[in-house]
């Protein structure tokens, strides 16, 4: 590998000229990739000392003015505990369903395949539409959520789910979780389709019960795929923002205003570019955080 | 289906902001005062000109067929119409003026007009007027005409306008032995309380605490109560006053009488209630007549308008309208103002107005809203027609007011859920301005 490094630091140019049809072809995705992402990024950060709003062509300077608003602003704090109270609560469900429906649709059932099929729809399903459809089903006056749980007694008074201060969260949780089920479930599948077969057998000879075997074959031999939907999830889920616009538009009492919702505020409701790219960048260096640890991780556990 | 009132507050906060966009750009196009002085009729054009005419309406049939009319009785003029989706209109103009080609002639939010003129883009018609035997000043009602004067000078014509009323199902109200609407705020308690019954799913009146329709739906208590948001200056916080305070603590005392469900929800969504005879009273704009009309024909029949109740101070209610307005830059302005003139004729005002098949909106010339031609027309303005000469905007000419109208928005949304009385909301919420403001 060394060798091969040093030798070829001399002739990047070389290797460069040699390999220009590459470039040739790379170049239509490279040219809109630095136009809408390179370009936008650069020009969001070079806002946040800004103050803009949109439509005024003058973009006055304001040096650390948006960093300092920021860092004493409550209702960007409180939307930060809510984002990380989503996370914490959709991550982890949605994964630990998945598995379980995984392990169901692994055995050998009849009509599987349209189980899997079924478990699946929801996440090629039009999420705003979704997210219309759950409006309904979480109304308290009409929705066959109230008209189940008071039909098996569950609860006496009909819940207003999305117009209660503490039950909005958890009902976008609970959202979430079922739009996302499918996808955890995937990616389980595949996971423990993988794993080798001695493995349960060796365990069996060794005397393991089912427990057993899925807590000592099973869940170690996925943490891969463990691994992975907690990436993914957490990183889609730091970014919620179409269930809030849909459901709840970050109500009741900013009970479900997450960051996404709130940057999308700050820019498209009060016209404050700078702030909201300041906001956004805060956001970035968030995630940038997690995806360090999490391929930290990954390379301690050596996948 | 365009929800009325999101169009409105974005046209505030984006009229705001265009007027300090306009300010940054040299519009350069010479005085406006001095466009189209002169005696006598405004000639006709000799050769073929075209004028150009920006709008979100041009593709209704009404429109289409006025301006065919208008061609039709000015052979040399064209009109090419140019279609601006409501939500961008003030963006796409704002660039189109900076850009030194705006249209000849446009349809804006009333409200907007003050501001585009106050950057010397729009034509002072006062020397127009003066000239025409169609286009009388005084002919208008005084709160739309408010809206187009800027420094004494008017530089748009209302063209429509609609005010905020009190739907309420008439069925329900048999029900509840209520013989007519409320038209005072007890009364209006008392109707709320005896429509109310949670065990059948029956509520009073419909609230919102989302974002901004606590706020929307408080101004027109206020205006009843006496109140005022800001200074003529807008400098002074006025919306903590006794008055104010009154009105809040009535408004959030209705809560109790709404379904709980439509808290979170806005009134747009909240017809879905009214339709289905969950709700019995609801604040709305005259736009909420045409979705019922056109979404719920089902329950035609079953539902009146009633001007809104009087409150301490008398009645009041919240208005919004559209004018036409030409642009100084615009190219062939004395053919601008034959359309101009020609689209507010009270007849083709008419036409556009209540005559139009679906149109709910309201004609803002008083000999028109004061006929009996209207209520024969159209019997369900007739509620609004009554409300309009209490109209007041709730307009604020200040680029911070978003933020304010957000905060009392916020703070309001606390006292319908309970956490904190109307008197602190609004405490709370004058808190928060005068920091805005400062």
């Amino acid at each position: 590998m060394r060798g091969r490094g040093r030798g070829a630091r001399g002739g990047v140019l070389k290797v460069m000229w040699r390999e220009r049809s590459a470039y040739g072809f790379l170049a239509p995705g490279l040219i809109l990739f630095s136009i809408f992402t390179v370009f936008a990024l650069g020009f969001a950060f070079y806002l946040t000392f800004r103050e803009w709003n949109i439509l005024e062509p003058e973009k006055p300077f304001v040096g650390l003015q948006n960093y300092q608003d920021m860092v004493g602003d409550e209702d960007f704090r409180r939307s930060i505990i809510n984002t990380a109270y989503f996370t914490g609560a959709s991550v982890p469900l949605g994964m630990a369903i998945g598995l379980a429906v995984a392990l169901l649709l692994n055995q050998p059932i009849r009509g599987r395949g349209l189980l899997r099929t079924l478990y699946f729809l929801p996440n090629i399903t039009p999420f705003v539409v979704s997210a219309i459809i759950w409006k309904w089903l979480y109304n308290g006056d009409y929705g066959l959520f109230n008209f189940y749980l008071l039909k098996t007694h569950l609860i006496t008074q009909p819940l207003t789910w999305l117009s209660d201060k503490n039950l909005a969260m958890p009902a976008v949780v609970l959202m979430s979780v079922w739009a996302s089920v499918g996808f955890s479930m995937v990616v389980y599948l595949a996971g423990i389709q993988s794993i080798p077969n001695d493995l349960y057998e060796a365990a069996r000879i060794d005397g393991a019960g089912p427990w057993h075997r899925l807590r000592y074959v099973t869940i170690p031999m996925l943490s891969p795929s463990t691994l992975f939907l907690m990436v993914m999830g957490i990183i889609g889920s730091f970014q919620v923002f179409t269930q809030i616009y849909i459901m709840t538009s970050g109500g009741p009492l900013d009970r479900t205003t997450t960051m996404v919702y709130y940057i999308y505020e700050a820019a498209f409701k009060f016209y404050e570019m700078g702030y909201a790219s300041t906001l956004a960048y805060a956001l970035f260096l968030m995630l940038l955080v997690f995806t360090a640890l999490q391929l930290r991780l990954y390379r301690r556990a050596d996948l | 289906m365009t929800h009325r009132l999101s169009r409105r507050s974005l046209a505030t906060v984006v009229a705001t902001t265009a007027a300090l966009a306009l300010a940054a750009c040299s519009t350069g196009g010479g005085s406006s005062t001095d466009k189209g002085a002169g005696e006598g009729p405004v000639p006709e054009p000799t050769s073929p000109v075209t004028i150009s005419f920006a709008s979100w309406v041009g593709e209704q049939p009404d429109m289409k067929a006025l301006i065919a009319k208008f061609q039709t009785a000015h052979p040399n003029i064209k009109v090419e119409v140019q279609n601006v989706p409501a939500e961008e209109a003030n963006e796409k103009l704002t660039a189109q003026v900076a850009g030194g080609n705006p249209p000849d002639v446009a349809f804006i939010d009333a409200s907007t007009t003050a501001q585009f003129a106050a950057r010397k883009a729009l034509v002072n018609l006062d020397n127009y007027i003066g000239r025409s035997d169609v286009v009388k000043a005084d002919a208008y009602v005084p709160a739309f005409k408010t809206f187009v004067t800027y420094d004494n000078s008017m530089y748009g014509l209302p063209f429509d306008g609609e005010s905020t009323a009190l739907f309420y199902r008439t069925d329900m109200f048999q029900a509840a032995g209520i013989s007519a609407p409320p038209t005072t705020w007890p009364e209006y308690e008392e109707a709320a309380r005896k429509l109310t019954d949670p065990a059948k799913r029956t509520y009073g009146n419909a609230m919102f605490a989302s974002s901004p329709e606590a706020a929307y739906y408080w101004y027109p208590w206020l205006w009843q109560a006496g109140g005022k948001l800001l200074s003529d200056d807008g400098k002074e916080v006025l919306f903590a006053s006794a008055e104010a305070k009154s009105a809040a603590e009535f408004y959030v005392k209705m809560a109790q009488y709404a379904p709980k469900d439509y808290l979170n929800s806005n009134s747009y969504d909240g017809r879905q209630a009214f339709a289905n005879g969950q709700v019995g009273m609801y604040v709305a704009g005259s736009w909420f007549a045409g979705t019922l009309g056109e979404e719920f024909p089902a329950i035609n029949g079953k539902w009146s308008v009633a001007p809104l109740p009087k409150g301490s101070a008398g009645c009041g209610t919240t208005i919004a309208g559209d004018a036409l307005v030409m642009f100084s830059q615009g190219k062939n302005t004395d053919a601008a103002w034959k359309f101009v003139e020609f689209m507010s004729q009270p007849d083709n005002v008419a036409q556009w107005t209540y005559k139009s098949k679906d149109g709910t909106t309201l004609p803002p010339i008083s000999s028109l809203l004061e006929s009996p031609d209207l209520v024969a027309t159209k019997p369900i303005l007739k509620g609004f027609a009554e409300a309009m000469p209490c109209g007041v905007s709730n307009v604020v000419a200040n680029p911070d007011w978003p933020k304010i109208e957000e905060a009392i928005n916020a703070e309001l949304a606390k006292a319908i859920y309970g956490e904190q009385t109307a008197a602190q909301a609004l405490d709370n919420a004058a808190a928060e301005a005068e920091k805005i403001i400062r």
